[in-house]
């Protein structure tokens, strides 16, 4: 047991018995960059390169004279929590690269482990420049001190909110300065993969003088919008001001144009309106932004100047229209996330954000609920710049805890702090439509619980009156209520409603499609949306939703593979008869659920999604053939184990499930050039006709067709013997340095080309040049094992390696090699 | 168009709980526990249900579910089970208010 109470993870008793600070395991690919340059003004200096870091625990780690020249350095945002485990040597089974089976998250964090660590950094200010300094973190995992030359600066307990320090106070005098953050992700603290340290993004903040606007400070607002013309409103916070200051404001299109100015005398809140004439809006479609510059400014001498991106967008909901945006009713199409990255962890990198973001968007998702955290700035970002509408959710639970450890813990001290920094820091991103303060709430009913919604639906509505407040509702919602004229809502004085959702604007609904129509018939005031939804009811749950306006749309569980709440997807195949599928354990990892698998390819549901959508009129799939004597069990969250391929290992003759999803009102399907089969889809059909192919080796075609039109062509083949590994970039910006991602398939095809569906190669890949092997693996959600050695089997047909720019530009050159296949190798450049 | 303004309401005062009988749709299964006479009934008509109730993983959702919405985890409760539970449910008194 550790001085804490909490057991510790193997690697830090090795590191505690020895009473040394030494790295536990070399890091796959150390990093090599340092930051050296003196730091001098500036808002937003980024703060990630060159720290150290000890995993584990020991003293004096705060201290600025420490020797840490021994700690592993590294550049962030970076996660522990992925990293290879020191292998348990009586026990070679227990411990597989970062996933230890004795976990104490087990299944909920996919048997990944957190502990404690350490991390420091150096650097050099510019003397004699700074008025303040303050240091920003975008978040820490989690419970996390913080330290500026020894001297102990605050803690911050929650691990998903943002969070800054005034270093000023301790700066050291000849500018060599120290900063030491520690980080304790304990116990059972979670129900997903969280990820551990410093996962984000930091930045330094240095200001010429103590004036200053205040970081979340900026409040900008479309008030109105009439023939094209946007009024807006914009507030902007000061601290510390000395008379004689002047706030000014430039508001700019995305071509760089100037479209207002002003400038007014500073004051602790200064409050502008402006016009916009023929505004760009913001909306899911076109996802215009304009950026508002604000600068303090002592005669023509700039003090501080932030940026402000924002859009111009009016959301509304009724139950007479739904959800409109700019007046256009518009439905949530969207999904729940978690914030890891899969194989690269919780690190928040901009790329990862990005990416995760258009692999949504690219599958017909406009909306998202991140789950059940604050996400990223940079997926926020996102969002607003690729038009993803967000639920921005603060808390997965109140006072009463859901897991041991969890935020229950902080919950009483800490949700006033959280929830004004959530709304401050992120109220500006034009995607964000609705505030959630909860989901799944234990406790919500008790009288305590009523209270508490009321307070944290009115504490959102103080800080930000523009956006409707929300929670996630699941199973029983508590009794019938009347809410009187103080308590109430604007306009929902004297009606009834159920006391988990008399205090909400609109309300979210988990796995209740069955009541939908019930409760809108008893509670027609509501809007409310399906906050959470199985997979397999998506096309029941649309129909009701397109020709329903107070249901304004579905987020399904979920849009995309997660690490955590492993195996609560998927089927499986057990003796006919079995009443029910069991619990997974281990090796599951990933949670299997999503439509799009932990690396970003599409799912079988994904594909239905697609027809669903409008992305695509017609897919295909196929069952997997069930083993003699078994029959497929699928999971809650689950789907059928369905491929688009025509490649089974089966005798010929044997009957094939076949699926065709379409939006036609025909289907005809062609094996071998005969057609086989023609089906009429109907309504009552939901855009799905089943089918029963006797399996023959060649080609099935599916042709789906609309009033006699033909709308869509799908072919699926049988495959040849793997050949090769087909190495493959996903388009990339190309930038250099340590932010930049680019993500690489590796494939196993066959000698045309086409991908193996069941290649389960093993893969090595190597990276040469200006970059370096960040991780390498699959989406099996079964497969334990390292992300970082360069070694993975592929899991139908595909793996992936991320590939972190270094701090040059240069060629990188990776190649892939499988045993008895043709070897593969791509090059490119960054920078 | 305007934007929507969500003003925050004056001051806190609890709902008031309009009178409901018990039921094992109606009410959450923490409710139900927490009346010996109701959950004598749940436990005759369901005795599955006792042994849901003590199982780690959903004892953090007694509050939030009832009866009706445990059945999606285990064996589905059928109508004539429940509307009899429910007769012999609606002869006991509620507290008639929020718990």
């Amino acid at each position: 047991m550790s001085k804490t109470g909490f057991p510790l993870d193997r690697r830090e008793l090795l590191i505690s018995a020895v009473g040394v600070a030494a790295t536990a395991l070399p890091a796959a690919a150390p990093a090599k960059s340092r930051s050296t340059k003196a730091i001098s003004l500036g808002r937003n200096q980024a703060f990630n390169l060159g720290w150290r870091f000890h995993r584990g625990i020991g003293d004096g780690f705060d201290a600025a004279a420490l020797d840490d020249s021994g700690w592993r350095t590294l550049d962030l945002p970076h996660d522990w929590s992925i990293e290879d485990l020191q292998p348990d040597a009586g026990d070679p089974a227990r411990i597989r690269g970062p996933f230890d089976q004795k976990s104490a998250g087990r299944t909920d964090t996919g048997f990944t482990i957190g502990g404690e660590g350490w991390y420091r950094k150096r650097f050099q200010l510019e003397k004699s420049k700074a008025g303040r300094v303050e240091i920003h973190f975008e978040g820490v995992y989690m419970d996390s001190d913080v330290w500026i030359n020894g001297h102990k600066i605050g803690n911050h307990r929650n691990g998903y909110t943002p969070f800054a320090y005034d270093l000023t106070p301790f700066l050291a005098a000849d500018g060599n300065n120290l900063i030491a953050v520690h980080a304790r992700n304990l116990g059972h603290n979670a129900r997903w993969y969280a990820g551990s340290g410093i996962y984000r993004n930091v930045w330094l903040d240095v200001t010429a003088e103590p004036a200053r606007l205040d970081r979340w400070g900026v409040q900008i607002v479309t008030r109105r919008l009439v023939d094209g013309i946007a009024s807006i409103e914009i507030e902007s916070a000061v601290h510390d001001l000395p008379p004689g200051l002047t706030l000014h404001t430039r508001v700019r299109d995305a071509a760089g144009r100037t479209m207002w100015e002003g400038s007014a005398p500073a004051t602790a809140l200064v409050r502008q309106t402006l016009s916009i004439a023929a505004a760009r809006l913001w909306s899911p479609d076109q996802p215009n932004l304009y950026t508002a510059t604000t600068q303090l400014r002592r005669g023509s001498r700039t003090l501080d100047t932030m940026d402000t991106p924002f859009g111009v967008r009016v959301i509304a909901f009724d139950t007479a229209t739904g959800m409109t945006v700019n007046g256009v009713p518009t439905k949530l199409r969207g999904g729940c996330i978690h914030h890891d990255h899969g194989i690269i962890g919780s690190a928040a990198f901009d790329d990862a954000e990005q990416r995760k973001v258009s692999l949504l968007k690219a599958r017909g998702y406009n909306a998202v609920r991140p789950s059940h955290i604050p996400f990223s700035p940079a997926f926020l970002r996102a969002c607003d710049v690729q038009g993803v509408m967000v639920i921005c959710e603060a808390f997965d639970l109140w006072r009463e805890p859901k897991t041991p450890d969890d935020f229950s813990t902080f919950f009483e001290r800490d949700w006033k702090k959280d929830l004004d920094t959530i709304v401050r820091s992120m109220r500006n991103h034009a995607s964000i439509v609705m505030w959630s303060i909860g989901n799944e709430i234990p406790g919500r009913d008790k009288p305590a619980g009523i209270e508490l919604q009321w307070q944290l639906a009115n504490a959102v509505h103080r800080l930000d009156p523009t956006r409707a407040v929300t929670a996630a509702i699941h199973g029983f919602a508590g009794h019938v209520a009347t809410t009187s004229e103080k308590a109430s809502r604007a306009g929902a004085a004297g009606t009834t409603d159920r006391t988990s959702t008399a205090f909400l604007d609109v309300i979210g609904y988990n796995y209740k499609l069955a009541d939908y129509e019930a409760d809108h018939a008893r509670f027609p005031q509501r809007v409310f949306y399906g906050s959470e939804s199985f997979p397999k009811e998506m096309f029941a749950i649309w129909e009701k939703t397109e020709k329903s306006p107070w249901l304004i749309g579905d987020f399904v569980w979920t849009a995309m593979d997660y690490l955590g709440e492993a195996g609560i997807g998927g089927s499986e195949f057990l003796p006919a008869g079995t009443p029910r599928i069991p619990p997974s354990c281990w090796p599951w990892i990933n949670a299997y659920c999503g439509d799009i698998d932990l690396i970003g390819n599409q799912k079988a549901a994904s594909f239905a999604r697609d027809v669903l959508w409008g992305v695509s009129a017609l897919e295909v799939a196929v069952q997997r053939p069930a083993p003699e004597g078994t029959e497929e069990l699928l999971r809650f969250w689950g789907w059928s184990d369905e491929l688009p391929s025509w490649t089974w290992p089966v005798e010929p003759g044997r009957p094939l499930a076949v699926r065709a999803y379409s939006a036609g009102d025909k289907i005809a399907l062609e094996l071998n050039g005969r057609q086989i089969a023609v089906r009429a889809l109907t309504p009552s059909d939901h855009k799905l006709a089943d089918f029963t192919v006797p399996y023959a080796p060649g080609a099935l075609v599916a042709i789906a067709y609309r009033d006699g039109v033909e709308i869509g062509r799908r072919r699926l083949e049988t495959i040849g013997a793997p050949a090769a590994v087909r190495l493959r970039t996903e388009r990339s910006d190309r930038s250099a340095g340590r932010q930049a991602l680019t993500y690489v398939s590796a494939e196993v095809v066959d000698a045309q080309g086409r991908i193996i569906p069941e290649g389960d190669h093993e893969i090595a890949v190597s990276v040469q040049g200006a970059g370096e092997l960040l991780a390498f693996g699959s989406a099996n959600p079964m497969a334990v094992g390292s992300y970082r050695s360069g070694k993975a089997k592929a899991w139908r047909g595909r793996a992936l390696a991320v590939i972190r720019g270094s701090d040059h530009a240069g060629k990188v050159i990776v190649t892939a090699h499988a045993e008895g296949l043709k070897d593969s190798m791509v090059s490119f450049r960054l920078g | 168009m305007e934007t929507p303004i969500y003003p925050p309401a004056a001051a806190y005062e609890a709902p008031v709980v309009r009178p409901y009988v018990l039921s094992a749709d109606g009410c959450s299964v923490a409710e139900l526990m927490a009346n010996p006479a109701a959950w004598a009934v749940m436990l005759k008509y369901m005795p599955s249900i006792g042994f849901i109730t003590q199982i780690p993983e959903t004892k953090k959702l007694l509050d939030n579910m009832t009866v009706v919405d445990f059945a999606v985890f285990g064996p589905p409760v059928d109508p004539k089970t429940l509307a009899t539970i429910n007769a012999e449910l609606a002869q006991i008194p509620s507290t008639g208010a929020a718990r």
